[in-house]
């Protein structure tokens, strides 16, 4: 059995090499040294061992005086013969303990204390008789003899014990040499970080090689005293497969491990019960031990072993714990790193969030509309959450939801745009009922006929749903699914921040909807307003009413985007006159035809009730002309309380909106006026006219009265005065005298009257008209004045008493007040127009405002509507222009 | 003597006037109120010289003046312009006119129209167009 040191030495170092090329852990292995081997070698070769000669010493220095001291007391009943072989006994037992050397000492001891005491001569050491002296040789040969048979006797046996301690020791070493292996070998897979379920499988394995177990598991502890299997190895590991949950109970040797955190044996699992007691029960296993894995101070969980046989070694715990450390580490280190992972992950995960989070805040600043945000909302969320599912929808006033958008695996069953109901167990019923986010963690159980028709055939397991509030208002839910598992814890707060966008978008959206319609409001009325205005404006400058009412046709039709815009005018025959038209309308409704409208026209229904009126599609009425009018709106147009017309727009398209009729009752009050207005300004022109003609009229016949009457009579009389003053004797000359003066007198009476006469009325404009009459005042004006008249024919009498008068009081002008020196007065009839101007050299500064002769000349120029414009800044002299239509309107 | 045909509306300068003229040594032929009398009368009675006036009712004295220099042919009457205008008031007219001149009504006397008839004869511009003022 013992084989060369060398070869097990070398076998050791022979194993040690793949442990040493796998791993870059320094694992101490304790080896012989070469020192301790030459000791061993050194022992063997000199025989016993210096303790075991040592002892035989002792017993020869014990058991020599005592044994002299027994056979000298008894010495009358021992015979020499019988002392003889007692000494040599003691001397083969020294032999036996202390081997050849203390075995011929005690031997040759022996023999002197036989001589001394037992053989006569007694207590002296020499012999009386010779055959004493040969037995006393005898003895120490025998006893040598014998001693150096039992001494190689004790060698052989010693070597033999050495040997198989060596071999036990051999087998110690390989077993610790295989241990530290293992060890090496987890500590390896623990350093390179292999998951914790890889290092437990393994150091269930290698505990279970190193210790020889059937079956070796490795349990994790939970709070609650349970125990989960991580590893399994051995016999038919799938009776206790990883994952198998229990509650150690004893005699298990996990339950005192649990219980007290120290390693624990049990050496009989026949009593065994429950699921481990059945595990061993159908494993075979007798007896087991148990090591506790301690992380950080704590129990974490247990290595078990077990065998079919009988117990395990005392040692094995011992050899289990270096285990059990390596596995403490591994957790602490694979907790470590799951910590790192998951604190990565979670900083991944913060991250993916927060770029979903921006990537919406994105699309909502930049005001994308809120149906395009949905779905990304939807898109992020299910990418966020990882969801199978994840839909928008929105609530509507009857608690119904509709689906806005969703991404996912439900394109059958919930397209967007559908409408359904939702009823709990639905997250989203809950949300709906409560506003704040709720979650539905197993559907698998649940019913309802969403819950059958949906939910169950898209696979959802759970779900989560979170509130959409918009100003303070639950407006909708976004609700994401999963086909597995359930959410992590915090999955609503994360929802949260998205729901909050999604509120905003649509807050916006509404906020922005808003805003544009009362801009499109604004505008609309603005563009009414203006429309309005410049229709006031051309009322206001007194356009003639058909400008005014064609103005107004195109603006109407503008402002209600009509087809056709018409205005017509009532005639006494109940008939209609198209007095303005806009729009793409046939010929039959040109401006100045004449024809009757019928209803249904809004028209005729207008001008019949005196309201507005519409006809909302013309298309059920026959007999309407074919225009391709499809819808109406009339107003009539009241002037002064009376009915004058109608306003009508036409479209080919839908019905006008509801405001159509007040929005066109605005132009038709602008038309009312203007036409009253029209109305008023040509009776108050032409009763302007016919004032300053009457009062021309009457000067005429004043002045044709003066002198065709009283101017007569007065020169008939100067003249008979005359005579008579001729007829007076010549001896009454103070008679003569007092006649001639009385006659003188009448004739500056006549020339008094004849200015007076002229003043009324310049009787040469009649006669000559105005060229003649203008030449007669510049004859008869106090400073030079220059003529330049171009007036080929007579103009109507108005028109050359307004020019006379202008010029006349012009002149007046220039010489009493502007001190003028010189003046020019220009006429000249152009086409339809009297031009006339009158300029001066004077002082200047004539107020056109003031002046009761300039306001007299305004009137009479704008009676016969022409306009008189006068510049008289101060210093530079004053210019009169005046312009006269030859033809009054 | 001076015959003299006095055409005026007015009955009562008629009778004025021909009463100082005749009295002054002017032979009055004639008087006429209208225009067709006039062109009678100065047609039947040839006289030196007609006193015409310029207003005649309706009918313009300017215009008669016209006639008779246009239908008495070669020799026509020598027509003097009367009114209770002011001369100046129809000078341009007066001008334009073949007559021998104006005198204001006021003004008439057989020594005015001999005046006139003297100036006439001396081929003398009888009125400068823009005269000085007066009456």
């Amino acid at each position: 059995m013992p084989s060369a040191p060398s070869d097990w030495f070398w076998a050791l170092a022979a194993t040690d090499r793949p442990g040493g090329e796998r791993g870059d852990l320094e694992v101490p292995i304790v080896l012989p040294t070469p020192a301790a081997t030459r000791r061993w070698l050194h022992a063997r070769g000199a025989g016993l061992s210096q303790r075991r000669r040592l002892a035989g010493a002792v017993i020869a220095l014990v058991v020599l005086p005592l044994l002299t001291m027994v056979l000298a007391h008894v010495r009358a009943m021992v015979n020499l013969p019988s002392q003889t072989l007692l000494y040599l006994l003691a001397v083969v037992v020294v032999a036996l303990v202390g081997g050849l050397v203390p075995a011929v000492v005690s031997a040759v001891a022996a023999a002197v204390l036989l001589d001394h005491y037992f053989i006569p001569p007694l207590y002296d050491f020499s012999v009386a008789e010779p055959t004493n002296v040969v037995a006393l040789v005898a003895f120490v040969l025998v006893a040598g003899a014998a001693s150096s048979v039992v001494g190689l006797a004790a060698r052989r046996r010693q070597a033999e014990s050495l040997a198989a301690a060596h071999a036990e020791s051999r087998e110690q070493l390989r077993g610790l040499a295989q241990e530290q292996a293992a060890l090496r070998r987890v500590a390896t897979l623990v350093a390179h970080g292999v998951p914790a379920a890889d290092v437990f499988a393994a150091v269930a394995r290698e505990v279970g090689g190193v210790l020889g177990a059937d079956s070796t598991n490795i349990v994790r502890f939970g709070p609650d005293d349970s125990a989960t299997v991580v590893a399994s190895v051995g016999l038919r590991p799938e009776q206790v497969p990883v994952g198998t949950h229990w509650k150690p109970e004893p005699p298990m040797a996990t339950a005192a491990v649990l219980r007290t955190g120290r390693p624990a044996r049990a050496d009989d699992y026949s009593e065994a019960s429950g699921l481990a007691g059945d595990a061993v029960g159908r494993l075979g296993i007798r007896s087991g031990v148990a090591a506790p894995i301690l992380v950080e101070g704590q129990v974490w969980g247990a290595i078990n072993v077990g065998t079919q046989g009988r117990r395990f070694p005392a040692d094995a715990e011992q050899r289990m714990a270096d285990f059990t450390e390596l596995v403490g580490t591994a957790i602490a280190n694979a907790e470590g790193r799951a910590q790192l992972e998951e604190s990565r992950d979670e900083l991944r995960r913060l991250a993916d969030e927060q770029a979903a989070l921006r990537r919406v805040a994105t699309l909502v600043a930049r005001g994308v509309p809120a149906a395009e945000v949905f779905p990304a909302v939807a898109r992020e969320v299910r990418h966020i959450l990882g969801s199978a599912a994840s839909n928008i929808s929105r609530l509507d006033a009857d608690g119904a939801i509709t689906v806005l958008a969703r991404v996912g695996e439900h394109q059958a069953e919930l397209p967007v745009g559908s409408r359904w109901r939702p009823e709990p167990p639905l997250a989203v019923a809950a949300v709906l009922r409560t506003g704040r986010p709720a979650r539905c963690e197993d559907y698998s159980g649940a019913s309802g006929a969403f819950v059958d028709a949906t939910v169950r055939p898209m696979g959802i397991r759970s779900s989560v749903a979170a509130p959409i509030v918009v100003e303070g208002r639950l407006w909708g839910v976004i609700v994401a699914g999963v086909l597995h598992g359930g959410f992590a814890p915090g999955t609503e707060e994360r929802m949260a921040g998205f729901t909050e966008l999604v509120g905003t978008a649509i807050a916006n959206a509404e906020g922005r909807a808003q805003l544009e319609e009362s801009r499109d409001e604004l505008r609309r009325l603005a563009e009414e307003q203006a429309a309005l205005r410049r229709v006031a404006t051309l009322v206001a400058r007194g356009v003639p009413p058909a400008e005014v009412l064609s103005a107004v046709a195109h603006e109407v039709g503008r402002v209600l985007c009509a087809d056709g815009t018409g205005v017509a005018r009532l005639d006494a025959d109940g008939a209609i006159t198209v007095c303005a038209c806009v729009g793409d309308l046939p010929g039959e409704l040109a401006v100045g035809s004449r024809w009757r409208p019928e209803p249904p026209q809004a028209v005729a229904v207008a001008l019949r009730t005196g309201r507005p009126a519409r006809n909302e599609d013309y298309r059920k009425d026959s007999g309407f002309p074919p225009l391709g009018i499809r819808s109406g709106v009339a107003v009539p147009i009241v002037v002064e309380g009376r009915l004058w017309g109608v306003i009508s727009v036409g479209t080919r398209h839908g019905p006008f909106p509801a405001d159509t009729e007040g929005r066109m009752s605005g132009f038709t009050e602008l038309l009312g006026t203007a036409i009253a207005n029209a109305d008023g300004r040509a009776q108050l022109t032409a009763s302007r006219v016919r004032i300053v003609a009457a009062a021309d009229d009457a000067r005429r016949g004043i002045e044709r009265d003066l002198h065709d009457g009283t101017q007569q009579r007065l020169v008939a009389l100067s003249l008979t005065l005359r005579v008579a003053q001729s007829t007076v004797p010549a001896d009454l000359p103070w008679l003569q005298a007092q006649i001639g003066g009385v006659a003188d007198e009448l004739n500056d009476t006549i020339d008094e009257l004849r200015e007076i006469a002229r003043g009324i009325h310049p009787a040469i404009l009649s006669e000559g008209g105005l060229g003649p009459a203008l030449r007669t005042l510049a004859r008869r004006a106090a400073i030079p004045v220059e003529l330049d008249i171009r007036t080929p024919n007579r103009a109507a009498d108005p028109i050359e008493v307004a020019a006379y008068y202008v010029v006349s009081e012009a002149l007046t002008n220039a010489t009493k007040h502007a001190h003028a020196s010189y003046a020019r007065v220009a006429v000249e009839q152009r086409d339809t127009l009297l031009d006339l101007s009158i300029r001066d050299d004077g002082v200047g500064g004539a107020d056109p405002a003031g002046g009761s002769g300039l306001i007299g000349l305004r009137d009479r120029v704008q009676a016969l509507g022409g306009s008189i414009e006068v510049e008289s800044p101060r210093g530079a002299g004053t210019a009169i222009v005046v312009v006269l239509p030859l033809q009054p309107e | 003597m001076l015959s003299c045909l006095i055409v005026d509306d007015n009955p009562r300068f008629l009778a004025a006037a021909r009463d100082l003229l005749e009295r002054e040594g002017v032979t009055v032929v004639g008087v006429a109120s209208t225009s067709a009398e006039a062109l009678q009368a100065v047609a039947a009675l040839r006289p030196d010289v007609t006193l015409l006036d310029i207003d005649l009712g309706g009918e313009s004295g300017f215009d008669l003046a016209a006639r008779l220099h246009r239908d008495a042919g070669l020799t026509p009457s020598r027509v003097i312009l009367i009114s209770t205008h002011a001369e100046q008031d129809y000078a341009e007219l007066i001008g334009a006119s073949p007559v021998v001149g104006f005198v204001s009504k006021s003004a008439l006397s057989a020594d005015a129209i001999r005046d006139l008839l003297e100036r006439d004869g001396d081929g003398e511009c009888p009125l400068p167009i823009n005269g000085p003022r007066g009456t």
